[in-house]
C-alpha cells in the first residue's frame, strides 16, 4: 500500500473471506519502507486532468503555488495564456 | 419554522385540515428542491447529511469544514459577534446598522402577548441562525426583532421617529465608511451613473469585481465548451464555462489534490506498507484501518504481488471502500498522481477491499 506523509502513520489489519464468509484476518508480517516519486509526477498529474477533460487552470497570487509556476510555467507543464485580476489562466500541457 | 407553524395553527384551530393545508404547500415549496437533489446528488438534504447520505458528488469534508466555518466565520470568540454585524462587517460580509446594538431591548416585549410571539419565532430563526452567522443569514429574524424592539419602547411617536430616523442616518451609504471595517461590504455612495448605465457595465464590474474580470478573461481565452479548474470562486454567471472550483465538489477536490500533487511533497507516495503473507486461496481480501487519526486514509496505490511479481488487475478484479466506494479506482489506476482519501478522518472500521469475481483467485 502506497501512501504519503500527510497522514500519521496508522495501524492496519489484512483480512481475507472466501466463498462462505466470514472475513479472517491473515497473519502478515507488515513492514514499512520509503520510495522515491517518480520524476515524471506533474506530467502524469497533468495526463490525468486531460483524462478528466480539464486542460485549463486558474492560480492566484495568492496561491501557495501561484508565484513558483507563474515563473517557471514551462517545469509545471503549463503555459500562461492570459492574466489580471491577481489570477493567471494556464493551459496544461498534457 | 414548519413545525412551529403546523404546531401553532393545529393549536389554536383544534382541527386537522387547516394544519394539514400548510404541510401540503410547505411540501408543494420543498419537495421539488428534495427530489432535485436526490435525482443530481443522491442525498435529497445536499449539501448537508453527506455522511448519512455517502454519495460521489461531495466529501464529508467539504460538509465539515463548511459546516464549522460558517458557524464563526474567523471570528475569535462569538462575544464579538453583536458587534460584528452590526457596525464592523468585515468578517461576517455586511452589517444591519448600529441601531440593533439596543437589540437586547427586544427582550421587555416579553410583558405583552404579541411581544412573547415574536421572541418565540425570533428565538427559533436565531437557533437556524447559529449555524450560520453571516450578517446577511439575520434577514429572517430582523422583522421580528425590530417588532419586538418596538414593542419594547414606550408609545411615544417622538420616541418611534428618533429610533428610525437614527438608522436611516446611521445606515447612509457615505457614512458607513466612517465606523464600519474597510473591507465591509456596503455600497459607498449612490451610484447613479452606473445604475443609469453613464458607466458602461462592464467597466464598472471589471473595476469593482475582480471575479467579474476573471470570469471575462475566461471567457476570451479558453475554447467554448471546456471546464476550468480554480483554486477560487470566480462570479461564473458571467461566463459560458464551468468553473470547477477545487473545494467545491469532490470531483473538484480530486482534480485539484492530482495537480497540486507534484508541488506538494507531502501528498506524493512516499511510503509503502507492505503486508506478506503465505499463500492463501480467497476470493476477497481487504484492508481494515483499526485505529483512528486526525488525517483521511489515503491511498495513492494497492499493489499485490504473487512471488514478487504484480498481479495486473483484470476485468475479473473489482475494488471496493467503506467510505468513498466511487474514487477507490484511483487507487488502483497505476498513476502516481492520484490517490484515494476517505475524505474524512480515519476511525476504525474504514477498509478498501478488492475481490475477485471467478475462483481463479491464488
Amino acid at each position: 500500500m502506497e501512501t504519503s506523509k500527510d497522514v500519521t502513520p496508522m495501524t492496519f489489519e489484512l483480512d481475507s473471506m472466501d466463498n462462505k464468509g466470514p472475513w479472517n484476518k491473515i497473519a502478515a508480517a507488515v513492514t514499512d519502507s520509503e520510495m522515491t516519486p517518480p520524476a515524471s509526477l506533474q506530467q502524469s498529474a497533468n495526463r490525468k486532468l486531460h483524462e478528466y477533460g480539464v486542460d485549463y487552470v486558474i492560480l492566484y497570487d495568492a496561491d501557495p503555488a501561484g508565484t513558483p509556476i507563474e515563473r517557471d510555467p514551462a517545469s509545471f507543464g503549463v503555459a500562461e495564456i492570459a492574466h489580471g485580476y491577481g489570477a493567471h489562466l494556464f493551459k496544461i500541457i498534457p | 419554522m414548519i413545525p412551529y407553524a403546523l404546531g401553532y395553527v393545529a393549536w389554536r384551530t383544534r382541527k386537522i385540515k387547516p394544519p394539514l393545508i400548510i404541510a401540503a404547500c410547505s411540501v408543494l415549496m420543498f419537495a421539488p428542491w428534495m427530489i432535485k437533489n436526490w435525482i443530481y446528488l443522491q442525498n435529497s438534504v445536499a449539501p448537508f447529511a453527506n455522511r448519512i447520505f455517502p454519495n460521489p458528488n461531495l466529501h464529508v469534508s467539504v460538509e465539515t469544514k463548511a459546516t464549522s466555518w460558517l458557524r464563526t466565520y474567523g471570528l475569535p470568540n462569538m462575544w464579538s459577534l453583536p458587534l460584528e454585524v452590526t457596525v464592523r462587517g468585515e468578517k461576517t460580509n455586511g452589517i444591519v446598522g448600529p441601531i440593533f446594538l439596543f437589540a437586547p431591548l427586544a427582550l421587555l416585549a416579553w410583558r405583552t402577548q404579541a411581544g412573547r410571539r415574536l421572541l418565540l419565532v425570533l428565538f427559533l430563526l436565531l437557533v437556524v441562525y447559529s449555524q450560520n452567522v453571516g450578517t446577511r443569514f439575520l434577514g429572517p429574524s430582523l422583522p421580528f426583532l425590530s417588532l419586538a424592539m418596538a414593542l419594547a419602547l414606550p408609545e411615544v411617536g417622538l420616541i418611534f421617529a428618533a429610533v428610525v430616523i437614527f438608522h436611516a442616518i446611521s445606515c447612509w451609504p457615505s457614512l458607513i465608511p466612517r465606523y464600519a471595517d474597510p473591507y465591509c461590504w456596503a455600497i459607498p455612495r449612490f451610484q447613479f451613473q452606473e445604475a443609469s448605465r453613464k458607466i458602461p457595465q462592464d467597466a464598472f464590474l471589471r473595476q469593482n469585481n475582480s471575479g467579474y474580470g476573471t470570469a471575462r478573461m475566461v471567457e476570451d481565452n479558453v475554447p467554448a465548451g471546456r471546464p476550468v479548474l480554480s483554486t477560487y470562486a470566480i462570479s461564473d454567471a458571467y461566463t459560458s464555462h464551468e468553473i470547477l472550483v477545487s473545494f467545491q465538489g469532490a470531483l473538484n477536490e480530486v482534480l485539484y489534490d492530482t495537480f497540486s500533487m507534484a508541488w506538494r511533497p507531502e501528498a506524493q507516495p512516499t511510503r509503502v506498507k507492505t503486508f506478506r503473507f503465505s499463500p492463501v486461496a480467497v476470493q476477497k481480501i481487504r484492508v481494515l484501518l483499526t485505529a483512528r487519526a486526525d488525517e483521511f486514509w489515503s491511498v495513492h496505490e494497492l499493489r499485490f504481488f504473487h512471488n514478487n511479481v504484480e498481479l495486473t488487475p483484470g476485468p475479473q478484479w473489482h475494488v471496493y471502500s467503506s467510505p468513498n466506494p466511487w474514487e477507490l479506482q484511483l487507487a488502483v489506476d497505476n498513476s502516481p498522481a492520484t490517490r484515494w482519501r476517505s475524505w474524512e478522518p480515519a476511525r476504525p472500521g474504514m477498509y478498501s477491499h478488492r475481490f475477485w469475481k471467478r475462483p481463479d483467485y491464488r
